[in-house]
């Protein structure tokens, strides 16, 4: 019975099941695109410029 | 029935003192790992010296963890800050158009995404979770080491006080409000760098303002650095005092800001369940002795929720458990298959 709080959850078999790998898997892929197009978009510019330049109200100042 | 005492004593369980050396063991490799993550993503020594940051190609990239870009001697870029800068750069004004048929003005507000930014935390995320937190992260390892001060026993704060559980969500509160809803409506303010953060105060402000304090006198532009204690205004003091109680809450609780306040540790924590680097019970070993839940600093019931979202995965759990029931890696224990009665919870 005390395994009951284990193994009863549907969720967790869908996870660790079958579908271990899908869904991490669909987030990496999904996550490369993402970068990929903040890098051709110029994002990756917006970063840059903010992080060679002193943030003053990073550092408590601004 | 089996008593906890038993289980510990029994004749396949590992001694105490065995147990005790390993987790040592675990927690010293893990200091090394984050001591050496932090000193090379921190390694722009000129920064320290002369009181000024790094503006080289590598500042393109995110770190995994809190790292203030603003550090001395920080290579890359804080991604909380990244995103709060990418935010920042929505503008109602943009998108202005006239509409053809009516005539009249139209203002499109414009928002951006930040894919970059964002891919670079999912990437992360969808691969370790909140290992991240752990092993790779410089402010994690400030906590680590400022628990490590004695303090007598009763001003200890074990987690699962009262109040303990409603705090856990106040990161996810801070996450929606200060980094993305606030920046993207109010540019161009980072409010959690500008209101909240200590990281930003303590591996950047404090170190560069000293540094061009001791150099001389900024606003004459004679001195080395870019900033200095004379700048310092209410926006300082608010942030050395919320650093303050940081550093005090760290000697009394384990990472108090990783539990409370830390929205990056928020985004990580959702990928925990399903990132590939992920923990199991071996339920063929597990007797349900609690051993993994005890020594948890993080106050997770292990066993029961091996991939929960408060999780770091600092693996404290792993080397306690006296029947090497706790699995981590990227394949997962196999569950016996789930029966009707149990899916109904019958």
């Amino acid at each position: 019975m005390k395994k009951n709080s284990k193994t009863n959850s549907t969720y967790n078999h869908i996870l660790d099941g079958k579908f271990r790998f899908v869904l991490p898997i669909l987030l990496i892929v999904f996550a490369i695109g993402f970068i990929a197009y903040g890098i051709h978009d110029g994002e990756i510019t917006a970063v840059f410029n903010k992080a060679i330049n002193l943030c003053r109200e990073c550092v408590g100042i601004g | 029935m089996e008593t906890k005492n038993d289980t510990l004593n029994s004749s396949n369980a590992k001694p105490k003192r065995t147990i005790m050396q390993i987790r040592k063991r675990t927690e010293r490799i893990r200091l090394a790992i984050q001591a050496a993550f932090s000193i090379l993503t921190n390694s722009y020594v000129v920064g320290f010296i002369r009181g000024t940051i790094y503006k080289g190609p590598l500042k393109q990239i995110c770190v995994p963890g809190m790292n203030c870009y603003s550090c001395p001697g920080a290579l890359g870029a804080c991604p909380i800050g990244a995103l709060q800068a990418v935010l920042n750069q929505s503008d109602y004004t943009k998108g202005v158009w006239t509409d053809q048929a009516s005539g009249f003005t139209v203002t499109k507000p414009l928002y951006y995404f930040a894919f970059y930014v964002i891919g670079f935390i999912m990437l992360l995320g969808a691969v370790c979770g909140r290992f991240i937190c752990a092993f790779l992260c410089p402010f994690g390892l400030i906590q680590d080491l400022l628990h490590k001060i004695p303090l007598p026993k009763k001003l200890k704060i074990k987690p699962g006080f009262k109040g303990d559980k409603q705090l856990r969500y106040l990161k996810y509160v801070i996450l929606v409000v200060m980094v993305i809803v606030l920046p993207l409506l109010y540019a161009p303010d980072p409010f959690f760098c500008k209101y909240i953060c200590p990281s930003g105060m303590l591996l950047g402000g404090i170190p560069l303002m000293t540094v061009g304090s001791l150099g001389g006198n900024i606003a004459a532009g004679t001195g080395v650095g870019i900033t200095s204690w004379a700048e310092a205004g209410s926006t300082t003091w608010l942030k050395l005092s919320i650093l303050a109680v940081t550093i005090i809450l760290s000697i009394m609780m384990y990472r108090p800001f990783c539990k409370y306040i830390c929205p990056l540790g928020a985004i990580y924590s959702f990928f925990n369940k399903v990132s590939l680097y992920r923990y199991s019970i071996d339920e063929s070993k597990c007797t349900d002795c609690g051993a993994c839940s005890k020594v948890c600093k993080m106050g997770v019931d292990m066993h029961k929720t091996p991939n929960s979202l408060e999780c770091i995965r600092c693996g404290d759990c792993k080397a306690a458990c006296p029947h090497q029931a706790i699995c981590s890696g990227f394949k997962t224990i196999k569950r016996p298959a789930i029966t009707e009665a149990e899916k109904y919870g019958q």
